[in-house]
C-alpha cells in the first residue's frame, strides 16, 4: 500500500515537475529497430510499413513523454519494435523479388541473345551454301557449253563420226582413213583430220581414251597387238601436238568389240576403226543423252551400227551446217549407200 | 484520510479499468493474425517461429486475463500478441521469398554457364 501511494506520488511529482525517467528497454529497443528498418536496403519499396513503424514509436514516444515510465508506455514500445521488424522484413521481400525478376529478365535477354546470334549464324550458312551451289551450277553450265562446242566442232570434221553413248563422246574413225593396212603407222590423210580433233578438243576438259580394234581376219594375239600399237600411234600423235599427257590414255581391244559382222568385207571394214572416247565427267554417266537437236535428221543419236552418227543427209536437210563452199561432209562410213571410195 | 487518498490514488493509478469492455474484436483480430502466420508456415523459420510462440503465449494470457476481469490489460497485451504475429507472419515470408530468389538467380547462372553467348 505504501509503495503504490509513493508510486503514485512520484508519477504525479514527475509530471508536474516535467523530469525525464529512464526510458524502458522496450523504447530503446523500439528505437533501434525502427533506426534498423528505417535504413535496410529495402526500406524504399516498404515506405508506407516503415511509416507506420515511425508512427507506432511516436505514440509510444508521446506516451512515456506524458507519463514516463509505465506498463503502457512499455506495450506501445513493444508493439512499436514488432513492427519495425515487419516492416524491414516486408523491404526485404520486395527486394528479393525485384532480384528474382531481374534474373527472370536477364536470362529472357540471354536467350533472345542466343536465338538472334543463331539466326545470324543460319543466315550465313544458308549464304555460303548458295554462294556454293551457284558455283557448281556456273561450272556445270560451263561444262555443258565446252561440250557443246566440241560438238559443234566436231561436225565440221570429215571421216569421222561421233556418238553420245554412256560412256562418253565416242569418236570414231576408220582404220583405213588412219592406217596402211596391218601397220601402225599413221597415213599423212590422218594427220589432218587427227588435227582436227586436237582442234575441236582444245577447251574440253574431259579425259580422252584412245581404242583401237581390228576385224576377225589372222591370229587373235596379233591383232590385239596392232590394236594397241594402232591406239598408240593416235596417242602420240595427240600428245606431240598439244594435248597433256595425262590426259589421254591408250588400249587395244583387238578384234573382241566388232560392231559390224565380220563375214562381210563391208562389216569388216567398219569393225577396223579407232575410237577416241571423251570421257564422260563422274556423275554424268547417267545424264539423259542429247536429243536430235542437231538436225531433223536425227542429229547425233543413233541406234544402228551403220548409222552411227550424224547423218549426211540430215546435214544437208539441216542446211545450216553445211560448209560456205558446199563441200560434202562425210560423216558416215564408207560402206553406205552413198558409195564414196575408201582411203 | 489515508486510506481514501490510496483508494484516489488507487484509481487515478489503475483507471477506470473496471469499466473496460471485454476486447472481443482485439481478440478475434489477434487470434486471427496468429493463424495467418500459422498458414504461412512461420513454425518453418526460426526467427519467425520464436515470434508466433509468444504470440501464442500472450494470447494465453490475455485469455486469462479476461476471465480476471482485467480488460484494459488484457487489450494491451492482445495488442502485443497482433504485433507479434505480424511479425512472425512478415518474417516468414521474407524466408521464402529470399530463398525463392536465390534458387533463381542459381538457375539463371546456371542457364548461361550451359552455354557461353555466341555458339
Amino acid at each position: 500500500m505504501k509503495a503504490l501511494t509513493m508510486t503514485a506520488g512520484a508519477a504525479i511529482a514527475c509530471l508536474i515537475a516535467g523530469c525525464a525517467s529512464k526510458p524502458p528497454t522496450e523504447l530503446r529497443n523500439a528505437r533501434a529497430a525502427y533506426q534498423d528498418a528505417a535504413m535496410s536496403p529495402g526500406s524504399n519499396l516498404a515506405a508506407p510499413d516503415v511509416y507506420e513503424a515511425k508512427k507506432s514509436l511516436a505514440r509510444a514516444e508521446q506516451r512515456f513523454d506524458d507519463d514516463g515510465d509505465e506498463p503502457e508506455v512499455r506495450d506501445l514500445a513493444y508493439v512499436a519494435e514488432r513492427k519495425a521488424i515487419a516492416a524491414k522484413a516486408k523491404g526485404n521481400t520486395a527486394l528479393a523479388m525485384q532480384q528474382k525478376q531481374m534474373a527472370l529478365q536477364d536470362a529472357e535477354q540471354w536467350r533472345q541473345q542466343q536465338a538472334s546470334a543463331m539466326r545470324q549464324q543460319l543466315g550465313q550458312t544458308k549464304e555460303q551454301l548458295e554462294r556454293s551451289q551457284a558455283q557448281v551450277e556456273s561450272e556445270r553450265q560451263a561444262r555443258v557449253a565446252a561440250e557443246q562446242r566440241t560438238r559443234d566442232a566436231i561436225i565440221r570434221i570429215e571421216g569421222l563420226t561421233a556418238k553420245e553413248e554412256q560412256r562418253g563422246l565416242v569418236l570414231t574413225l576408220n582404220g583405213s582413213v588412219l592406217f596402211v593396212s596391218g601397220k601402225s603407222m599413221l597415213l599423212p590423210t590422218a594427220q589432218k583430220r587427227l588435227d582436227g580433233v586436237i582442234a575441236a578438243l582444245k577447251d574440253d576438259p574431259r579425259q580422252i581414251t584412245i581404242v583401237g580394234h581390228t576385224d576377225s581376219v589372222g591370229d587373235d594375239d596379233k591383232n590385239m597387238q596392232l590394236s594397241q600399237k594402232r591406239a598408240d600411234a593416235v596417242r602420240s600423235y595427240l600428245v606431240t601436238h598439244g594435248v597433256p599427257e595425262q590426259r589421254v590414255t591408250a588400249q587395244g581391244m583387238g578384234e573382241t568389240q566388232p560392231i559390224a559382222d565380220n563375214k562381210t568385207a563391208d562389216g569388216r571394214a567398219n569393225n577396223r576403226r579407232v575410237e577416241i572416247i571423251l570421257n564422260s565427267a563422274p556423275g554424268d554417266e547417267n545424264r539423259p543423252m542429247p536429243g536430235g537437236g542437231q538436225s531433223p535428221g536425227g542429229g547425233m543419236q543413233q541406234g544402228g551400227t551403220q548409222q552411227g552418227g550424224m547423218q549426211q543427209g540430215g546435214m544437208q536437210q539441216g542446211g545450216g551446217r553445211q560448209q560456205g563452199g558446199g563441200r560434202q561432209l562425210q560423216l558416215q562410213p564408207p560402206s553406205s549407200n552413198q558409195q564414196r571410195p575408201q582411203r | 484520510m489515508k486510506t481514501m487518498a490510496w483508494i484516489g490514488a488507487a484509481s487515478v493509478v489503475l483507471g477506470a479499468c473496471a469499466s473496460s469492455p471485454v476486447p472481443a474484436d482485439r481478440l478475434a483480430q489477434s487470434q486471427a493474425a496468429v493463424r495467418s502466420a500459422q498458414e504461412v508456415g512461420a513454425e518453418r523459420v526460426p526467427s519467425a517461429a520464436l515470434h508466433l510462440k509468444v504470440a501464442n503465449d500472450e494470447l494465453e494470457q490475455a485469455r486469462k486475463l479476461i476471465a480476471d476481469g482485467d480488460n484494459k490489460r488484457a487489450e494491451y497485451i492482445l495488442l502485443r500478441a497482433e504485433a507479434d504475429a505480424d511479425a512472425a507472419l512478415n518474417l516468414a515470408r521474407e524466408a521464402q521469398v529470399r530463398a525463392d530468389a536465390q534458387r533463381t538467380v542459381e538457375e539463371v547462372q546456371r542457364l548461361k554457364n550451359s552455354r557461353p553467348e555466341g555458339t
